[in-house]
């Protein structure tokens, strides 16, 4: 290695610390021979020692955040306040809370009020849905069946709708079934009736007397804003289906009012219920959209009226 | 977590989610529209989704769709954390009662704040658990938390209700 006056000065700390090679040392010893003024830089090199080894920094205190809300630009108070209530104040702060509590009136004021800020959840606020949210297995299966049980009960409404001699334990059988349909279809029913026009039976009285094709009047009596449109009420009649069964005071004539034109419209009414069981005699009537009438037949477990459009 | 344990989540938590997000953009529909929304984006990862994290699974979704919401909705969805809070130099009515007041103030902070005190005090989350489920830096959370405290107390103090001393 060749030391020379353009590199001598990398070598001279590291000769004057001995931190330097034997080889080193030699090449660098023969270059201040040579050059014996280079010699001079490095004398009392070794005596120069910074002594600021025992300086400490006194404001230690002043670095360290010792506070969970240690910010500045906030009073003491209001983080003070703030820490206990969202039980995150160091002993220190506690101390100093449960002084402040006992000698402050203002303090003790504004720990009132961020004592209020902390929520209560209102348990009465619920999802309503739940079983919405739920994934089932299988479901078509679940819609399949309700299917299948409308379809059933319509079959079966068929078959016992042309039985006149229908017995009373059938009766009270084919009543369960329909009240399968009514339940499935009833659903749809209270979907799609915003407003429907429900009148009133105004009066029922017994027929005079057992007529084969027995047709009477209906006049139905208009109900508070919702009345029939336009219904022309002649079209409609009560049929006696099991007239001959029953015994003639039984069978009823059912007389009403006609109603004023309606101003307010009924909307979708989709889809239809044969059935409607009832103890007491009641009657539906409800206007499509396309303004024809739609009229429920009823049927009770002794009695059975049609209330049909002709 | 498997289908049972999905729809345990629903009768669990659908409650609490519930709550969270009414009280956060007082709209009912909406807030059962983000319900049925943060369950079915769970019930499509649900099978990657511990059941013990389910719930603040169910809080994050929540918390990002209604923050979307109210954005659309130009609600105030934050302050910057370094400018003074003024919410409470803002005029606001009288209250005759304590709860009241504190409707009103908790309904005139920031969406973020009011979030973040929401999930403290409601569902005692930690200010960690908070921060991930609302994606915003812990630091974030707690300056969140202090300044909706300070804020809701000023107001209380403003709207001149009697609130029985500590």
């Amino acid at each position: 290695m060749q030391i020379n006056k353009e590199n001598i000065e990398e070598y001279l700390l590291d000769y004057s610390e001995n931190n330097i090679s034997e080889k080193d040392k030699k090449c660098v010893e023969d270059f201040l021979r040579k050059n014996p003024k280079y010699r001079e830089m490095i004398e009392g090199l070794s005596d120069f020692k910074l002594n600021g080894e025992n300086a400490v920094f006194e404001k230690k205190d002043s670095l360290k955040h010792t506070s969970e809300f240690d910010y500045p630009e906030f009073s003491y108070v209001d983080r003070l306040a703030v820490s206990v209530l969202e039980g995150v104040a160091t002993s220190k702060e506690l101390s100093e809370y449960q002084k402040l509590i006992s000698e402050s009136a203002s303090f003790k004021k504004d720990v009132a009020l961020y004592s209020q800020t902390k929520l209560q959840a209102d348990s009465q606020i619920v999802y309503e849905n739940k079983n919405d949210l739920k994934h089932f297995a299988f479901v078509f299966w679940r819609y399949a069946a309700a299917v299948a049980a409308v379809l059933i009960a319509g079959i079966l409404t068929a078959v016992f709708y042309k039985d006149e001699n229908i017995s009373a334990t059938s009766v009270y059988s084919y009543n369960f079934q329909v009240k399968i349909r009514e339940a499935v279809v009833q659903e749809k029913i209270v979907e799609n009736i915003t407003a429907a026009a429900k009148p009133k039976i105004k009066q029922v009285v017994p027929l005079p007397e057992k007529k084969e094709d027995d047709i009477t009047d209906i006049i139905i009596e208009k109900t508070e804003n919702e009345t029939l449109a336009g219904a022309d009420l002649s079209s409609l009649r009560v049929e006696n289906v099991l007239k001959n069964e029953l015994p003639q005071t039984e069978v009823p004539k059912i007389l009403a009012e006609k109603s004023e034109p309606q101003t307010k419209t009924k909307t979708n009414f989709i889809g239809s219920r044969l059935f409607r069981f009832a103890k007491k005699i009641d009657v539906e009537v409800y206007r499509n959209d396309d303004g024809s009438f739609f009229a429920l037949d009823l049927i009770t477990p002794n009695k059975k009226y049609s209330l049909k459009k002709l | 977590m498997t289908r049972e344990e999905f729809n345990k989540c629903a009768d669990m938590y659908s409650d609490f989610v519930f709550r969270f997000v009414l009280k956060n953009i007082s709209d009912y529909t909406s807030a059962e529209d983000i319900v049925q929304d943060s369950y079915e984006k769970m019930w499509l990862r649900h099978e990657n989704i511990d059941f013990q994290k389910a719930k603040s699974y169910l809080f994050a979704c929540a918390y990002s769709t209604m923050i979307d919401f109210l954005r659309k909705n130009h609600s105030k969805i934050s302050t910057p954390i370094e400018t003074g809070l003024n919410i409470a130099q803002e005029s606001f009515p009288q209250f005759d009662g304590i709860k009241e007041a504190l409707e009103f103030a908790l309904k005139k902070l920031p969406a973020e704040q009011r979030s973040v005190i929401i999930l403290r005090d409601y569902e005692g989350y930690s200010y960690e658990e908070i921060s991930k489920i609302t994606s915003l830096s812990l630091s974030a959370v707690k300056v969140y938390i202090f300044r909706g405290r300070v804020a809701m107390k000023n107001m209380l103090e403003k709207s001149g209700v009697t609130v029985t001393e500590f």
